[in-house]
Parts: C-alpha cells; structure tokens; sequence
C-alpha cells in the first residue's frame, strides 16, 4: 500500500474511533495535513465552530423544550449527524456509556440532555471535575438517589456506583469505604427535591410542562462526622472523595481500561492499558492528554485492531447519514431515524441499566442485525440525498461506460472504504458484474445505471466491514 | 419608564386533547373574538399526530372546541405554523411540511387548500406565517425561499413583494396601513416596506438586542410588541426604541388551577416549591432559563391582540397563552 493510501487508512481509522465515521471528504481534508494534526483537530473540538441549533428548534417546536424522549434523541442525533466537533460529542457518548443515567427512571428527557451538554462540555478535560460535576448532575441525584441521601438516613446507590461502576471497579473497595463514600455525599441533592420527586413519580407534566432541576447542597442534611475511605480518615466531604479517587492508581487503571475499550480494542492488552494509566497519573487525569496518548499509541494504530469492533447502533447510523448528508437540515423524519437507532438495540439517552449498554459483539442479535441491514440499505439507497447524488455523481464522471471492478472502487472510495479485504471485494466485483458495464451515454440507460449503483451501495453498507469499524 | 404593557392573565394548560394546548405555535381572534390557537406539537410518530389540532376557547380561557388532526390527507396537519381569520370569514391554516394553505369554517369544516412545494413563482417552501389583509390578499412569509409571496384567497399567485438577497429564514410578519413588517428571523431584524412608497427601513439588534424575532403587532396605540423568540421575551418598541421588556410572568390558568385542586398532594408539594429559583452556570443563559422558571416566556412564537385592548403571547414550550392589557398611551 502506498504511503497516501496509509495515510487515508489511518485517519480514516481515527475518524471511525474518535469520530462520527469517517467521509471520503474529511478523510481528503485531514490527508492535507499530518496525522498528528487530524489528532488535534479532534482533541481540540473549541476551534471548530458550535453548531447552529436555532433552526433546529424553530422548526421542531418539540426539540426547543425536550420534554419528550423522541424529542431529545432526535435532537442528539442531530447534533451527532451535523457536529464539526466529532470527538466532543463521541466523548458524551463514551461517558453517557459508562455514567449511564436513564429517562426511564426520570421521566425527565432534558435532565439527560443537561447531562449530554455536561458531558460536551467537561468530557475532555480533568476526570476530577468530570466527577465532580457528574456528583452535582441532577440527573445523576435522582437516578441513584442521592437527592435522599441525608444525615441519619444515608442512602449508598451513588457511593456505591461511584465506587463499583464509575471509578475503581469491582473488588477494589470495602463495604466501609462505600458506607463512608455515601455519608460524604449526603446533603448533596437537587432543589425542590419534594415537588420534582412527586412529579417524577406520577409522570406530571402538568401544568406548563417539565422544569429543570437545580443542584442543592444542603450542609444541615451532611453527616460532618470522621470517616475513614480507602485508607484515608478525615471529615470528608464529596469533594474530598473525588479527589482521592483521582489520584488513586486504581482509578487511573480503571479508566484507561475503559478508554482502551471504547477507543481501541474489546479484549483488553494489559501492558497497553499500564501505559495509558501511567500517563493518566502523570497528567493528573486529564483526559485530553490521556486520548492524545492513546490515538498516537501502536495499539491504536495497528492494523489488527482496525475494523475489529462492532459498531454501536447509533454509530452507524450516524456515519450512515453523514455519508448520505441526511438530515443536514430539520426534517421532520428525523424522529424515524432516532427510532431506527432504539429498534437497534441503543436507546440513547435511555440506557437499560447503571451498567449501560452491552457492546462489542453483544451489539449484533437475529434481531438488530436485520434492523442494522435495513436501516443503512434504506438511506444509503435514497437518491434524493445529496450525499448518494455525489456518489452517483463520482461515478458518471469515469465516463459514459463504467465497469464493475471501477464502480466497486470508486463506490468504495467515496464511503472512505479504504481497507476492504481481497474477498469482500471479489463478492462485490462479482454481484457488480451480474448485468455487465455500467452506461451512462444513453439517456434512457441512465435510471437504470444510477439503480444499479444504490444497489451496490446497498450491498456494501450491509459488508460485515461496513458494520465495523 | 411607564409600563406599556400590564400582566392580565394566563389562559392554557398541557394537554394532548380536549381543553389545553400542546406546543401552541399561533393564534388568531375569530367570530365573536373567540380565539383560535394552533397547535404544533411533535414529534410525528403516530400516536401524537391527533395532537396537532386547533383549540377554540374565549378571551378569558372558556374552553370552546377543537378540531383538525396530524396527518397528511387534505384538511389534516403535519407542520402546521400559522392561522390566520380572513376577510372571507374563513380560517386559513399555513403547513410548513406540507407546503399548503388549508381552509376552514369557524366552525372547523375543511373547506379546500392550495399549494405547491417548489422554490418557482407561486411555489412554496416551509410557509412560517400567513396573514390575511384588510383587502383579502393573503402574505405568506416563504421561509425556506427567504421571501414574501402574496396571493388571493383563492389560492392565485399574485406576487412575491420582497424577493431573496432581501430577507434571512423570515418568519412573522404584520401589515399597518400601507407597511409590511417582516420578522427577518435570522438576519435579527425587523424590516419595513412601506407599499405605496416603495421606501425600506430596518430595525436591527443594536438598538434592540433582538434575537431571532418570531413575530410582531403594532398595537392601537402605535407601539410594536414583538416575540423575540431567541432571547426568550417580549420587547415593546415606539418606533425603534425599547420601551419594555417582558420576561413573562404567567400564573395557573383557571385550567391549571383546576387541575391542582384534583391533584392535592402534588399541589402542596408545589406551594412548599421555589418556582424562581436562583440560577447558575448555563442555566442562566438566556436560551435555557426558562426552562427552570415557570412563569418566564419559553419560545413565545407569536403575538395577537383583540379589540378590547388584549395582547396574547403565545408561550409554545410552556402551552399558554400569556395575556396583557395595553395600558393606554399616547399614540405617537
């Protein structure tokens, strides 16, 4: 392979992993530049431009307010499918992932939706305010009860998921140190705790619809007592409690495994993760510099780790539309495509547990697969989307007649396909050739052609390496 | 600075069906100043298409009818975004999805419709807003092709008196006399042409600090009251200058109220509850502090007023309808 093609292997790789799928046109954008600066790029969301909701919101009534769960999906999809910001938005999902707080329990679609802009806004930087502003989350108060957690009638749901799911690990910790992890939490809690409670319980959206909440710290309802908490004993506070999980080895440990996961392989290398740890302590836990690390590592970029993830639902769907250019302006259809995405297994903003969403090869069932096939071959198949229109388009323009092994390239280039195996392409060549050249110098050959190209196009999105990334 | 504006009351509650109103995006006063209050709602999946709908009530909040329903076969809504009462004694309904205008008779018959989709003479994109002159002509703010169409009631083309490269995305619009007042919603500008003259003024964000405006009216005293949807307000203006600015300060409706007596428990809780709490970090931003303060304009799309005097604030994200009362002032 030539050097340019390594190069549009590797940030096209990048844009799979760190991105929101990668496009033939970004991929040729970044390719301008070195890898290291497409790494930037992406590390540095702040110096792309914050995209334009307002005509998201004029039109879509429904998505100014998000009191329903379709409302708040549809309007993160849009983001996720419009964003010039790819990895803060893969960095809300990756902790929306792993702090998974669900609708279900709410019955507050925006609640999730602050968490979603806490996530965009702080998901880069230090774990420690991460945490910290996760602990304030109303959201997060109401989904583990930390809005009952009071002096004298502790409640350990967040201190325990704190510990167990968001920052040690299993095994890591004592009951005590749960216990103490909880009594330092209590009196944090949301305000008007009674009202919003009664009206979480019985669904009321009345009178005038949902109403945010707020974060309240109440110091008459903390426990100011001593505790002692992984080995550490003093009159700790919430904060106090972030701050030794942050610069625990422990913690660093177990959220490089969870990056390395998400980021660069389903089976962990332990070595690998011992290096991402190492540089997690180092940098006091900033994020950022942790990606940085990971997106330049030979793990990252090794060949064997390249398509060997299963997609997400929503990932998929979302590299769908942005190849396709679907949904670059509100539509009402919106909410149909935000539903394909729950029909494929991944409710966003509605995860099914505390632990979130099973991933890696748990993502593909009899179901999901054939909801994962139809879905992309629908969109990819629309030929009133200007994405498919330019890839009509890319092909026409290699002449009046176009044979299969050309439209299998020039179809695979356009999806930024750059890796596809000897005997996936032979496949694809093979059902290319079933009714021989492509014409274009006949007008009444040219629907039939264009058909033939959907129908390729719909062949390739449903390639188990369009289904990876 | 005397108010110009005075709080009156709150018509409105959120309901899906029936007496309530559901993302209410327009109104208008029909017969007998009953008034006439559009509902968008959305999202359009199947089970909420029969919320889309228009609400029928009085000036002070007597529930009347409702009639209309989400779809897409004729007389039906999939986007509807603005109604207005003609001089023909009919109710027109814009469709911004649809791309048609659909009559009806006070009484919520379908009468017929028109429209085509299309960026040509007489076609349309995403109509926002339609408003029906003394002389029978309707103006239909033509978002998507970023102009203003006329056309007669019965559906001919006459004319687009304000043609692109002019207006940005406009959406409300206002005829006094001989002036057609656009909302040029994403240019944050009011522009004014005045018809017979042929001359053009703006009113920019400088003096204003609008932000994507929605609609506007000139009141009988000559003051404009517009909808500053982006800033989440109401801003009076005399000619170009602020006289007031609205947050909103709406209390339960007699519709609300009704439903707190039924629900006891969840009323004390809410009498205990600090409806304006103090705000921090981005919940003090001027998009989302509605979002926490009940009785702030959340998305006002739309203004109205009635012969006695009455201005209606359509509250789209809050399902009301606010009321004020003109003070009376000097007409300038």
């Amino acid at each position: 392979m030539s050097l340019a093609n390594q190069k549009k292997l590797l940030i096209s790789h990048l844009l799979r992993r760190a991105g929101l799928g990668a496009t033939r046109c970004e991929v040729e954008r970044l390719c301008q530049g070195t890898y290291e600066d497409a790494v930037e790029e992406l590390l540095h969301p702040e110096r792309n431009p914050d995209m334009d909701d307002d005509l998201i919101r004029r039109y879509h009534v429904d998505q100014n307010s998000l009191m329903l769960i379709e409302s708040s999906q549809s309007y993160w999809l849009y983001k996720l499918i419009n964003t010039r910001r790819p990895l803060e938005e893969k960095i809300a999902l990756f902790w929306h992932g792993l702090f998974s707080t669900a609708y279900g329990k709410l019955n507050h679609a925006k609640a999730v939706a602050n968490q979603i802009n806490t996530f965009r806004q702080f998901g880069l930087g230090n774990l420690r305010t991460i945490l910290l502003e996760l602990s304030r989350d109303p959201a997060m108060l109401f989904w583990l009860d930390n809005k009952d957690n009071k002096l004298g009638t502790p409640n350990e749901n967040y201190g325990r998921e704190l510990l167990e799911l968001f920052a040690l690990g299993i095994g890591q910790y004592t009951e005590e140190d749960v216990k103490n992890c909880a009594l330092a939490f209590t009196g944090w809690t949301i305000r008007n705790a009674e009202y919003m409670s009664r009206r979480a319980e019985r669904d009321s959206i009345w009178p005038y619809g949902r109403l945010d909440w707020q974060f309240e710290y109440i110091p008459e309802n903390h426990d100011d007592g001593v505790k002692t908490f992984l080995g550490y004993t003093g009159r700790f506070n919430g904060d106090d409690i972030l701050d030794i999980l942050c610069s625990s080895p422990t913690t660093a440990r177990f959220i490089s495994e969870k990056l390395y996961e998400y980021f660069v392989a389903d089976s962990i290398d332990q070595a690998t993760v011992d290096e991402f740890a190492s540089e997690f302590l180092r940098c006091n836990g900033d994020i950022r510099q942790v990606l940085r690390t990971i997106f330049h590592s030979t793990a990252f970029k090794d060949i064997g780790n390249m398509r060997s993830k299963v997609m997400s639902p929503i990932d998929l769907v979302v590299q769908t539309c942005r190849i396709c250019q679907s949904h670059s302006f509100p539509d009402w259809n919106i909410v149909l495509t935000a539903m394909d995405v729950n029909f494929m297994g991944q409710e966003i903003l509605n995860p099914p547990t505390v632990e979130g969403w099973h991933t890696g090869s748990e993502w593909i069932e009899t179901g999901s697969l054939v909801e994962r096939l139809n879905a992309s071959a629908k969109e990819i198949s629309n030929k009133s989307l200007p994405g498919v229109q330019e890839i009509i388009s890319l092909v026409h323009s290699h002449g009046p007649v176009v044979a299969p092994m050309t439209l299998v390239d020039v179809c695979l280039e356009a999806m930024a396909l750059y890796d596809m195996p000897t005997s996936t392409k032979e496949m694809l060549v093979g059902y290319a050739s079933k009714w021989g050249n492509l014409a274009f110098d006949r007008e009444d050959a040219i629907p039939c052609s264009e058909q033939r190209i959907t129908e390729l196009l719909q062949m390739i999105v449903s390639c188990r390496e369009y289904q990876m990334c | 600075m005397d108010a110009v504006l005075e709080y009156s009351h709150t018509i409105g509650f959120l309901s899906t069906e029936g007496r309530g109103f559901n993302n209410p995006i327009d109104m208008c006063i029909g017969p007998g100043g009953l008034l006439y209050v559009l509902n968008r709602a959305g999202p359009e999946v199947g089970i909420r298409l029969p919320y889309k709908r228009v609400s029928v009530c009085t000036s002070e909040g007597e529930y009347i009818q409702e009639f209309g329903t989400g779809g897409i076969k004729p007389g039906e809504f999939w986007w509807p975004s603005s109604i207005d009462y003609t001089t023909s004694g009919e109710l027109v309904v814009s469709d911004e999805a649809l791309n048609r205008l659909s009559f009806f008779s006070p009484e919520g018959q379908f009468l017929r419709s028109f429209g085509e989709s299309g960026d040509g003479p007489g076609l349309l994109n995403r109509p926002s807003y339609v408003k029906c002159s003394s002389e029978g002509i309707l103006y239909i703010s033509d978002s998507l092709n970023h102009r203003i169409q006329r056309f007669t009631l019965a559906g001919e083309y006459i004319d687009s008196v304000v043609g692109i490269g002019e207006l940005n995305f406009p959406w409300g619009l206002d005829l006094v006399g001989s002036d057609l007042l656009v909302c040029d919603w994403r240019d944050d500008s009011i522009k004014i042409w005045n018809q017979e003259t042929q001359t053009r003024s703006v009113i920019t964000s400088v003096t204003t600090g609008l932000f994507r405006p929605s609609h506007l009216i000139t009141t009988n005293s000559g003051y404009r009251v517009i909808s500053d949807w982006g800033n989440n307000r109401v801003i009076v203006l005399l000619g170009d200058e602020p006289r007031q600015i609205l947050h909103g300060e709406a209390e339960s409706s007699e519709w609300a109220s009704e439903y707190l007596l039924a629900n006891p428990q969840e009323a004390e809780a809410r009498m205990l509850a600090d409806l304006v709490p103090t705000l921090s970090g981005r919940q003090t931003s001027r998009r989302e502090r509605s979002a926490s303060i009940e009785s702030y304009f959340w998305g006002p799309t739309a203004i109205t007023s009635n012969k006695s005097g009455h201005i209606f604030i359509v509250d789209s994200c809050r399902h009301r309808l606010q009321v004020y009362k003109e003070t009376g002032a000097p007409n300038p």
